[in-house]
C-alpha cells in the first residue's frame, strides 16, 4: 500500500489511467500468481509426454542432446560404417533424413512439429550427390574437431575452414541440419552456435560458462543470452511466472520499474524475432523451474507467429522441434479484445494491410490456433476489425502504465489465454 | 611457458600455423601492452586531450552539446517557454529558433577528428503555415521531455510516438524534431532520456554500475553483459586492463570471450554486433575518458569496417551535433588489415572479390578527412582498392578455429601492429 501511496502523489492524475481503480493491492495479485505458478507446477507430469508416449501411424524422428563425447562417438560410428560398407563393396553413401514439407507432422498431444521417417540416400559415386556427400564428410570431420577440442564456433567459422568446398554458407549450414539429424542429436549438441541476441532480467541465477549470474542486478541492460546453451545451467529462481517480451521497448520498461521485484519473474526478450539461443534458454528455464511462461507481444499476426514459433517450433528446424520449443506458453497480450477493453484511441490503431489479412487468416488454418478456441476468437475478431496495434501504443496513457497498470491488472485478472 | 606448453601438446600441428613460431611468450607481449597503455595513459593527460572547440581559432561559431543532468535540462526546457511567453505577449509571436542540421552547416575539423554543426539556424514560426506543425510537435516533444525529467525515468522513440499518434503521423517526423530540440537545449542526445534500443555487448576486465547494480564483466560468461541504453545511470568505472579491444563482429566476440582471451592479456572486450548503435558508443567513449585505455579496433578488411571504425572514432553524419559525446578518439585499427591477407597468408578462396559499390565507397574514403590525417589507413586503403580483394575476420578460421584468439591477436599486440 506504501507503495501505492507514494505513486499517487506522485501521479495526482493516476485514478483516471484506464482501469486504475480496478487494480487491487499487490498482495492481491500475488496470491493469484502462487495459485497460477503451483497449478503450473503440479501439471508438469504432462509435460514428459513424448512421442513414445502416443500412438501415432508414422514412425518419427527426434532428436536428444548429447554430449560432446557422445555427438564423437556418434561420428565415429558413422564413419565406421561407410568404411564397413566401402570394404563389403557397397560403396560411400551417407542415409540422410528428409527434411522437407511433405515430412513435416504436427501433433496436437505434443503442440509441435516433428518429422516422419523419411530419409533418402546421398552416394558419392553418384554425380548429382557427390558434393553434397564430400561437404557432409568434411562437416562431420570439422564437428568430430569441436567435440575434441571443447570449444563453440559459428557457421560462418565453419563455412570458413574450407570456402573452395562450401563455395557459399547456405551450403554448409543447410548440412549441418543434415548432420544433426543424421547423428540425433540436437542441434545445439554440435557445438555450432547461433549469434545470441536475447537478454534476460529478473529472479533467476543460471550459470554460464561457469560463472554464476545474479539477473536481479544485471542493471538496466539485464545478462546477454548466451550462446552456448550446453555451458548454461544451475537453474534457481524464486520467480511465479516467466515473461516473455517481444519488444525490447517493453522489456526495457519493465526492467527499468523492476517490474520483476514487485511481481517476482523472469523477463526475457529476442528483441524481435526469435533466436536459436534465445528459444533453447527459455525451453531450459520452463524445464527445469516449472514456471509458467506468458507472452507479451504485438497484437498482430506476427506476434502471434513470433508466439509459436516459441511454442511449437519453426518448420525448417522441426527435426529438432523438441528442444527448440517450450510447450504451454500463455498469451497474455497485447490481445486485440485489449484495444476496446482498454480503450487504445482509435490513432493508436494501426489499419493491417492486405499481407496482415492474408496471414492472419492462414494462421486461423493453423492446427496450434485451432486447438486453443481462445486464440481462435482473438484472432477471428482481428481479421474482422482489421486493426493491429503495437506494445507501444498502451504508452499513450503514460509510459509506465504498460508496467504500472496495465500487466498488474492482467496478472489479477488472470487474462491470459 | 606452462600455458603455452599445454596447447602443444594439445595441438601436435600447432607449430605449423602461420606465425606460431614468431610468438614470444606472454610475458613479452604483457609488457608491450605495459609500456602501450601507459603511453595513452600519459598522453591522454595530455593538454591534447583536453582540446575542446573553444581552443581553436575557427573561422566559424561552431555549436557544441553538453551532457546535461535531468534537472539542467528541466530548467533549460522551462527557461524556453519563458522566452516564448515573454515573446507573445510582447506582441512578437510564437516561434523557436532552430539549431541546422543539414550538411551544409557541418564542418570537419582535424585536431579534434570530429565532425561538428556550424551556427547556422532557422525560425519556426507558429503562425507560418509551413511551419506550424512542426512548431507543434516540437511544443509536444518539449512538453514529453519535460515529464521524462520530472520521472526521471528512459523511454524510446517509439514511446514517444504513440503518445500523440495524430499529431506526428509517422515517427520520422517525431524522431527529427527529438534532434532540433537536443540541439536547441544544448544538450546531449542521451540527456533526453530518450534512448535507444542497445544491442552491444562487454566482457573482460571491467566493473561498473548499471542502474545501480555493480557489474563484474569477468563473470559474464560467454554471453556477456548487454551495454546498457542509458549512458546516465552508468558509472563507477574500475579496470586493471591494459586495453579496449573493439571487435566488429559477434563470432569474433564469442571466439575471444570463451577463450577468456581477456584473462590472458587483460583487456574489455566490446561489440555492437554490427552496425554502431548510439548506446555503445555512449559506452565505449565512456570507457576510453574514465579508464584512460587505448583501444584497439578488430574489424573486417573491408570499406564497411573503416566505415564502422570512424563511426566509433569520427561521428556519423546525422548525429555531428553530438559527436563530442558520441565518439572515441584515437582508435587504432588493429586488424583485419589489407595488408594482413598477404601477410598472413590468408588463402585465395577465403578472399573475397570486392563489388564495384565496394571499391567506389573504398575511393570514396579516401577523401575523407579523417582518413587522410593517418597516412597507414591511406596505405592500406590504397593497398584494398588496388588488389580489389576484400576479407572477413573470420576469414582466419582457415587456421584453425582458435587461430585469432591464439596467434593473430597475440602476434599483433606483440610486434604493436596497429595504425
Amino acid at each position: 500500500m506504501a507503495d501505492n501511496k507514494k505513486r499517487r502523489r506522485k501521479d495526482p492524475a493516476g485514478d483516471e489511467l484506464p482501469f486504475k481503480n480496478k487494480l487491487k493491492p499487490d498482495s492481491a495479485i500475488m496470491e493469484t500468481l502462487k495459485q497460477f505458478s503451483a497449478s503450473s507446477s503440479s501439471s508438469s507430469v504432462s509435460q514428459t509426454l513424448t512421442l513414445q508416449d502416443l500412438s501415432i501411424p508414422f514412425r518419427c524422428r527426434e532428436v536428444a542432446d548429447l554430449s560432446l563425447s557422445s555427438v564423437q562417438s556418434n561420428i565415429e560410428s558413422l564413419i565406421l560404417r561407410i568404411a564397413h560398407s566401402i570394404l563389403s563393396g557397397h560403396g560411400f553413401s551417407f542415409d540422410v533424413p528428409s527434411r522437407s514439407a511433405a515430412n513435416q507432422l504436427y501433433v496436437p498431444e505434443l503442440d509441435r512439429i516433428v518429422l516422419k521417417d523419411k530419409s533418402s540416400l546421398r552416394p558419392f559415386a553418384n554425380i548429382s550427390t557427390v558434393r553434397k556427400s564430400a561437404i557432409t564428410a568434411r562437416i562431420l570431420q570439422l564437428i568430430h574437431q569441436l567435440c575434441i577440442k571443447g570449444i563453440h564456433v559459428t557457421k560462418r567459422d565453419l563455412f570458413y575452414t574450407d570456402v573452395k568446398l562450401f563455395q557459399d554458407q547456405i551450403q554448409s549450414d543447410a548440412v549441418l541440419d543434415d548432420v544433426s539429424c543424421m547423428l540425433g542429436c540436437t542441434r545445439s549438441s554440435l557445438n555450432v552456435v547461433a549469434a545470441e541476441k536475447g537478454v534476460v532480467v529478473g529472479r533467476l541465477i543460471f550459470s554460464d560458462n561457469g560463472d554464476m549470474i545474479d539477473c536481479t542486478k544485471m542493471g538496466m541492460g539485464g545478462k546477454a543470452i548466451p550462446p552456448n546453451i550446453d555451458r548454461v545451467g544451475d537453474m534457481q529462481s524464486d520467480a511465479l511466472f516467466i515473461l516473455l517480451v517481444e519488444k525490447d521497448a517493453a522489456y526495457m520498461r519493465l526492467a527499468e520499474d523492476r517490474f520483476y521485484n514487485r511481481f517476482p519473474c523472469i523477463i526475457v526478450t529476442a528483441k524481435g524475432q526469435p533466436d536459436v539461443s534465445t528459444r533453447l534458454f527459455l525451453r531450459k528455464m520452463k524445464t527445469e523451474l516449472k514456471l509458467p511462461v506468458l507472452a507479451l507481444v504485438d497484437s498482430d499476426p506476427y506476434g502471434l507467429k513470433i508466439l509459436s514459433v516459441y511454442g511449437c517450433g519453426s518448420k525448417n528446424m522441426s527435426y529438432d522441434s523438441a528442444n527448440l520449443t517450450t510447450p504451454d506458453i500463455k498469451w497474455l497480450g497485447v490481445r486485440p479484445s485489449d484495444l476496446d477493453k482498454y480503450k487504445i484511441p482509435e490513432q493508436c490503431r494501426l489499419p493491417m494491410t492486405e499481407q496482415d489479412i492474408k496471414t492472419g487468416k492462414d494462421l486461423l488454418e493453423e492446427d496450434f490456433v485451432k486447438k486453443n478456441p481462445g486464440w481462435v476468437e482473438e484472432l477471428t475478431l482481428m481479421v474482422k476489425t482489421k486493426q493491429k496495434a503495437e506494445i507501444q501504443a498502451l504508452s499513450t496513457f503514460g509510459f509506465q502504465y504498460l508496467s504500472e497498470v496495465y500487466l498488474p491488472l492482467k496478472l489479477q485478472q488472470k487474462d491470459w489465454l
